[in-house]
């Protein structure tokens, strides 16, 4: 079976870290965009759809939190993963009610991000499929 | 004098009349009382020497009245008789005055020195009654004054053994040049001198303000010194422990910053990491090496998150889920878990645990059982791996310290000047690699979290105990 190729934005204002985070997802096959604030994170997300969002907590202009709750409320939203400089269990708390699929604390493995797109994809197909289905139901 | 004129003239009555603060009174008379208080006051009054059988003569001291003489006959004094009577009665008069202002003046003397003894008796209460140790002594250094507080104890002196000698004849065991000088201080320069002192001599250690407070009684130079002491032992104690629980706070505050932070630079690494291992080609025989130091870098980078996230844990405690929860029990289950470990083996462990003690905490059991691992890490870091750690439990005496437990180690102990340290973060005698110094903070700060309190006292050479007070906490 060959890997999906997921769509997946980067919202990280570490420039070093959302460059080498680009290539290594880059290099599993996926198609990634990089972006350095919450600003530009969400403008990118409602121009074009995307399949999974790597949403840093704390960026310039407009922090991941409040990325994930303008996006939430989308027609077709990307599953959200939050990561966090600071591993409080409040921020991963508040990350989840607010519909995040996890929650992720740095330093973290690649490996494991790869990983948590690939299943946070399988979710949306899943939702994806749901809605397809009901939609057939209910015709 | 008044029997002899009555005798003389024939009168049937001679008296004398005093004026006091409450009228004219009789206050002396020889014959047949038939002269009444109004008849003379009346005659008195408008000013009528003679008439009748009643002959009156006013005492006078200048513009004063005294009183009066009277003279009763049937037959009216002669003008001679009436002379002989005013003479006397001028004579009279001074020497009344006299009395009566020598005995005005006694009662005077007698009630301004009641009054001074109860003002000195008051004074001396007053003294008597502070929670301080105060005396004073003069210029040739001898005790004047003595209070209470300085009769009791176990350095106690009657007051009766003190007044009057030399302070250094009394408080023999301090070296008196060193007492002379802080006297002389005073003496010399008028100001007040205040310092702290410690002292040991009770048996534990208690820490006394002392003021040297010039007196002056004649308001200019100074005559006495007087002293007082105030154990505030209590007092410093709490300002302690207020000033460390404030630094604590504002180090876990500082680190947390700088912490979070690091946690990006961390992160970058750890990436940078992990791509170049997957840049390695396994194949090539120079990379075997290069993917274990990787490994390294990997390992430390996750050893660094974790010391991150325990001094996060130690500056914002997480407020923890409490339940009602046996000390005794948590102290057991961090025995079991440490059962073991090859270095727990090496030591004795002697527990006496009160069988009393109930679900009578509201506590995190976890959280505590944290505590005690990290207070047994240490007791073992302290004794080598050989000696005896005891751990007690026992009930408090108030709701605020409703158990009380203590690891007790025979370790090297804690110098007193590092007592104020060990709280802090990374603060650490230990081995490089073998402790992060944040044990003994993430003990304080769960203990704190809890309203507790941790105590420890500490004989370098000896051991250390190391106490922790919880509260019952809220009732649920």
């Amino acid at each position: 079976m060959t890997s999906p190729r997921i769509k997946v934005l980067i919202a990280e204002d570490e420039a070093n870290l959302a460059q080498i985070l680009e290539q290594f997802l880059a290099s599993r096959g996926h198609s990634v965009t990089a972006t350095n604030d919450g600003r530009s994170a969400l403008a990118a997300l409602r121009a074009e759809a995307f399949d999974v969002a790597l949403l840093d907590i704390v960026m310039p202009e407009m922090d991941g939190l409040e990325v994930l709750r303008n996006v939430r409320a989308d027609p077709s939203p990307p599953e959200v993963i939050i990561i966090t400089g600071n591993g409080t269990i409040e921020t991963a708390i508040s990350a989840i009610r607010l519909g995040a699929y996890d929650y992720l604390s740095k330093p973290y493995r690649m490996a494991e991000i790869d990983v948590l797109v690939r299943r946070a994809w399988e979710k949306k197909q899943l939702t994806k499929e749901n809605a397809l289905l009901n939609e057939r139901l209910a015709r | 004098v008044l029997e002899v004129v009555r005798n003389a003239w024939g009168a049937d009555e001679c008296a004398l009349w005093l004026q006091g603060p409450a009228g004219l009174i009789r206050a002396w008379a020889t014959g047949a009382d038939v002269t009444s208080l109004a008849e003379v006051a009346e005659r008195l009054a408008a000013g009528q020497a003679a008439g009748g059988a009643l002959a009156l003569s006013p005492l006078m001291v200048a513009d004063r009245r005294l009183g009066a003489i009277t003279v009763h006959r049937t037959l009216p004094l002669s003008p001679d008789e009436r002379l002989t009577l005013s003479t006397l009665a001028n004579m009279f008069a001074p020497l009344l005055s006299h009395a009566e202002y020598s005995h005005q003046l006694e009662g005077e003397v007698d009630a301004r020195a009641r009054e001074m003894d109860e003002q000195r008796r008051f004074v001396q209460l007053v003294v008597d009654s502070l929670p301080l140790g105060l005396y004073v002594i003069d210029r040739e250094y001898r005790i004047r004054a003595w209070n209470r507080k300085r009769e009791t104890g176990m350095q106690g002196v009657s007051r009766e053994q003190a007044i009057g000698r030399t302070i250094f004849e009394v408080l023999h065991r301090q070296p008196a040049h060193l007492l002379r000088a802080e006297f002389d201080d005073v003496f010399s320069t008028g100001k007040l001198a205040q310092f702290e002192m410690e002292s040991t001599i009770t048996g534990d250690r208690r820490t006394y303000r002392i003021s040297k407070i010039p007196m002056r009684l004649d308001g200019t130079t100074v005559t006495h010194v007087i002293t007082i002491g105030e154990d505030v032992t209590d007092w410093r104690e709490s300002q302690e422990r207020f000033s460390q629980a404030e630094k604590l706070a504002a180090v876990g505050q500082l680190a947390a910053g700088v912490m979070h932070e690091i946690n990006n630079p961390l992160a970058t690494i750890a990436a940078c990491a992990e791509s170049l291992a997957l840049l390695v080609d396994p194949m090539k025989t120079p990379t075997g090496r290069s993917l274990d130091y990787l490994r390294l870098i990997d390992d430390e980078v996750h050893r660094c998150k974790r010391i991150v996230d325990t001094l996060l844990d130690f500056s914002r405690p997480k407020p923890s889920h409490k339940d009602p929860t046996d000390v005794n029990a948590a102290i057991r289950q961090t025995l079991y878990l440490l059962k073991h470990h090859p270095r727990f083996k090496a030591i004795t462990v002697h527990t006496d645990l009160d069988r009393e003690i109930g679900l009578d905490v509201r506590a995190n059991a976890e959280q505590l059982v944290q505590v005690f691992m990290s207070l047994l890490i240490n007791a073992m870091d302290a004794m080598g791996d050989r000696g005896t750690v005891t751990i007690r439990t026992r009930r408090g005496r108030s709701l605020s310290e409703a158990v009380i437990a203590e690891v007790i180690d025979e370790g090297h102990g804690i110098p007193r000047s590092e007592v104020p340290k060990i709280f802090e973060p990374f603060y650490t005698t230990k081995a490089p690699g073998r402790g992060t110094g944040l044990g003994l903070s993430i003990v304080y700060s769960i203990v704190t979290e809890h309203g507790g309190r941790v105590e420890v006292d500490s004989t370098p050479g000896k051991g250390s105990t190391f106490r922790i007070l919880l509260p019952a906490g809220p009732v649920a």
